[in-house]
């Protein structure tokens, strides 16, 4: 249809048909005709083609009708200037082409005659499109999270100018937005910046190609942070890069928090690995997954482990109950499990095992996690522990442990038992409880001194039960220390003397009631025999003066024969009593380094006289020991009793020969006397020979104590004395001494 | 042979004894006696005071140790003391029936003391003494 046809129907144009009406017919633009009634007069082809109907659907029509009604005020305002003299204006509204569709029109609106404007209109409802897009693009780029900026290429492609940047970018790099105008991106590179990074950029402009990055960036203050950011070339209708888009993110933060989970996974899986702990993973019998530890415990190595059935390490008897446990938590019917087991290790060994498992999902699929934890050590020591505590718990001696404040935490039962106090009384109370004043002063000073340096104390305590009776106690007690060597606790370990102090007590008493009789004794000796001594003695000079030659009868000279043999009796045997006497009394004689041949000759020199009227013949040999330590006295009276016995039991006629020898065997001396005399018949005399007057011959002045002297002085002398001898042949007195 | 002993003992018996043992062993010429320290002293210091001529001043005394009013003990130091230096040649013998163990060594203890007796005073005692170093110049 040629919509140029109706046109003139009822309106003559203003511009006749000349060239004017070709223009007006042939135009792409819009053109329409409007009167000053605010009717279209004429729309052109164009017109038609692009709003649609004919002529007459337009034709004398308020065109005010057709405008959208938020564009009306403006389009009558703009009017107005035309009204008002103005030969040309412009404006754009929405003009309703289709019932319900508007479309933007950009209109140049002449005064053509007095009556008739004519309107130009161009549709330009794309550009309006294109600019609202823009705004809401620029709104969203406004107000992005990620930082954007927008560049402008170079000619030579290096680094372009920023031209625009977002908040979210001015805030990430802390550059205000205007400050980052007309710079270049690279400002926030630094020392840290990877330099293939930089390259990479550095590529991607020339070829004009896009590109992710991530490297570390600098703020305007010198801090680091990790860029994660995307360059997009932007082409014109030419194909020629006129800008670059760039979108920024901080990913610090993700960098830092994904290096911290890896940094933990890693942490935990040496922790898994290097626990001291047994860990596993079990599915389906096997083992997915067990630690060093389990694979230790186990004996063998976490390879074989992985090869072998769960249930070939468990011990026979406890194979059922642990498949079941694990069945169970498999299942799901229990999701935790905490039992003992015990396994075979690989050497044959049976270990106790504490298991903790529970149930997971691995890949899909139900598993069990757990620990075990190697505990044959520590139930043979709870075994070691309920021994000892037994022990303790049945022992005699009363035991108290308290803490390092002294405060009582345990007593066992024989501590009740003596104390009369109860495990609950005592407990939580300081042993000082027990304490009386009849402790010897200062114990319990020196027994905090050698507890805190560490040592064991040991004394004895007068104490006082419950019902106020005192009791002694001996007491050993001592600092706990651990393993580490800090002291944990004391411990008292106490027995019960009291009996025997008592018989100790009494023991004492008794011993000093015997030392006063004994003393009083003494004295009385020493008494009797200087009484006895001192009359004896002018007896004995009578007798020396006495001179019987004067004297014819034959009874007197028999009586006063008689008179000076008891005299003479009477005073040997006083004299034994007096040396037996002095010996008892002289226990306490020191030992020291003591000469034979010195001894010897103290004793020639005393014995010189009998020596020389008995002829006696004494050879000596000292060389092989010469000297030892001994009780000088002692030694002395056994040389003079050993001398006088072989001068006085001499065979008669014949002079006494002695022989006096030292030898050493190993850290004992022997001294021997051997004579030529009487002899005598050991197998008659041995029991009786060295007791206390004992004779054995029927010489005059035997009076049987020299023996007894010598085997108590040799018994004083840590020695033993034996005899061999034979009748009329001789006797040989053996002494050995230890050294 | 020596000159002048004096005997000092309590017992009048001893004293006798000891006279006539001494006179028997030709031992000294002279014996003079007393029944204590006391009497001892007052001799002593009689012939002191003597002119120098006449003095008889013991070469020995025999020395009883328990005896009344002035025991031996005391005698001993009073002679070591007073008269030791006036009579330095004069030595002291201890005669005695002490069964006392401590007495001899207590005696030994005395430097002027010579010797330790048990009573009674025998022939081989004086004997002893008479071949001693000390007084075998009196007996050729």
């Amino acid at each position: 249809m040629n919509p140029a046809i109706d046109i003139h129907n009822n309106y003559s144009l203003p511009f006749g048909q000349g060239p004017m009406m070709r223009m007006f017919e042939k135009s792409v633009d819009l053109q329409c005709i409007i009167g000053l009634d605010g009717c279209f007069k004429l729309v052109n082809p164009a017109f038609l083609k692009h709003m649609g109907g004919f002529q007459s659907d337009w034709e004398n029509k308020q065109w005010i009708n057709f405008i959208h009604p938020e564009d009306v005020t403006t389009t009558i305002d703009a009017e107005r200037n035309l009204i008002n003299g103005e030969d040309h204006i412009s404006f754009d509204n929405r003009i309703l082409f289709s019932p319900y569709k508007y479309t933007w029109i950009h209109w140049d609106a002449y005064v053509f005659s007095e009556i008739d404007r004519i309107y130009i209109g161009r549709d330009i409802e794309q550009e309006k499109e294109a600019e609202i897009n823009y705004k809401v693009y620029k709104k969203i780029i406004d107000s992005s999270f990620e930082g954007v900026i927008i560049a402008e290429s170079k000619t030579d492609k290096s680094m372009p100018d920023i031209i625009y940047s977002n908040d979210a970018f001015a805030k990430i790099i802390g550059y205000s937005k205007e400050e980052l105008i007309g710079r270049q991106p690279n400002i926030m590179a630094g020392a840290e910046t990877n330099l293939n990074d930089l390259i990479g950029i550095g590529e991607c402009l020339q070829k004009e190609e896009p590109g992710i990055f991530e490297l570390i960036n600098y703020k305007k203050n010198g801090d680091k942070f990790w860029s994660h950011f995307s360059l997009t070339p932007i082409f014109d209708e030419h194909h020629t890069c006129t800008h670059w888009v760039s979108s920024t993110k901080d990913i610090s933060e993700e960098k830092r928090q994904k290096n911290s989970l890896i940094e933990s996974e890693n942490k935990f899986r040496n922790l898994v690995q290097n626990s001291s702990v047994g860990i596993y993973i079990l599915m389906r019998n096997k083992f997915l997954f067990v630690n060093h530890a389990f694979a230790a415990i186990m004996g063998y190595s976490t390879v074989e482990i992985y090869a072998m059935q769960q249930d070939s390490l468990v011990h026979p008897d406890d194979k059922e109950r642990v498949n079941k446990k694990i069945e169970e938590r498999l299942a799901g019917r229990e999701q935790e499990e905490h039992y003992e087991m015990r396994i075979i290790s690989r050497i044959g060994e049976i270990r106790t095992l504490e298991i903790h498992g529970s149930r997971t999902i691995h890949n899909g699929e139900p598993a069990i996690i757990g620990t075990a934890i190697d505990i044959t050590e520590r139930n043979i020591s709870k075994e070691k522990i309920l021994q000892f505590s037994r022990a303790i718990e049945q022992s005699e001696a009363s035991i108290v442990i308290t803490n390092l404040e002294g405060t009582i935490e345990y007593v066992n039962p024989a501590f009740c038992r003596i104390s009369g106090y109860s495990k609950e009384e005592a407990i939580g109370q300081n042993p000082r409880i027990l304490k009386t004043s009849h402790t010897e002063s200062g114990t319990h000073e020196k027994l905090w001194n050698y507890l805190s340096d560490g040592v064991s104390w040991k004394g004895i305590f007068c104490n006082q039960k419950k019902n106020g009776e005192l009791y002694w106690e001996q007491a050993v007690i001592s600092p706990v220390i651990n393993e580490q060597g800090i002291k944990t606790n004391y411990v008292a370990v106490k027995e019960d003397i009291t009996h025997r102090i008592q018989l100790e007590k009494e023991k004492e008493k008794l011993i000093e009631e015997l030392s006063i009789s004994l003393n009083e004794l003494k004295q009385f000796s020493y008494i009797t025999s200087h009484n006895l001594r001192a009359p004896l003695t002018n007896l004995l000079g009578i007798i020396d003066l006495l001179d019987t030659s004067t004297i014819q009868d034959e009874t007197t000279l028999g009586l006063i024969a008689g008179f000076k043999r008891s005299t003479i009796k009477l005073n040997d045997t006083l004299q034994d009593l007096i040396k037996s006497l002095l010996l008892k009394d002289n226990q306490g004689m020191e030992f020291s380094r003591t000469n034979f041949a010195d001894i010897f000759d103290k004793i020639k020199l005393n014995l010189g006289h009998i020596i020389r009227t008995h002829k006696t013949i004494i050879e000596t040999n000292f060389g092989h020991a010469p000297e030892g330590m001994f009780i000088p006295a002692f030694m002395e009276s056994i040389f003079q009793n050993m001398i006088t016995n072989s001068i006085k039991y001499a065979q008669p006629g014949m002079p006494a020969k002695i022989e006096i020898i030292t030898e050493k065997m190993g850290n004992k001396i022997l001294l021997s006397f051997t004579d030529n005399g009487l002899g005598m018949d050991l197998d008659k005399v041995r029991d009786k020979l060295f007791g206390l007057y004992q004779k054995f011959h029927k010489n005059d002045d035997s009076k049987g104590i020299g023996l007894y002297l010598v085997k108590s002085h040799v018994h004083a002398m840590k020695g033993e004395i034996e005899v061999f001898s034979e009748p009329n042949k001789g006797t040989k007195f053996l002494m050995t001494f230890e050294q | 042979m020596l000159k002048q002993v004096l005997l000092v003992d309590d017992d009048d018996v001893t004293l006798m004894i000891c006279k006539l043992r001494l006179k028997k062993s030709n031992f000294c010429e002279e014996v003079t006696t007393g029944e204590n320290g006391e009497d001892a002293v007052q001799f002593i210091e009689e012939q002191i005071a003597m002119p120098a001529g006449q003095r008889q001043l013991p070469e020995l005394i025999f020395l009883d140790l328990n005896m009344p009013i002035m025991d031996g003990w005391t005698f001993l130091e009073i002679f070591e003391s007073k008269y030791l230096e006036m009579m330095p040649n004069t030595k002291i013998a201890i005669l005695s029936s002490s069964v006392d163990p401590l007495d001899e060594d207590r005696a030994a203890t005395h430097p002027c003391v010579m010797g330790f007796i048990n009573k009674p005073l025998t022939e081989m005692n004086l004997k002893s003494l008479m071949e001693s170093d000390l007084y075998k110049k009196f007996y050729p």
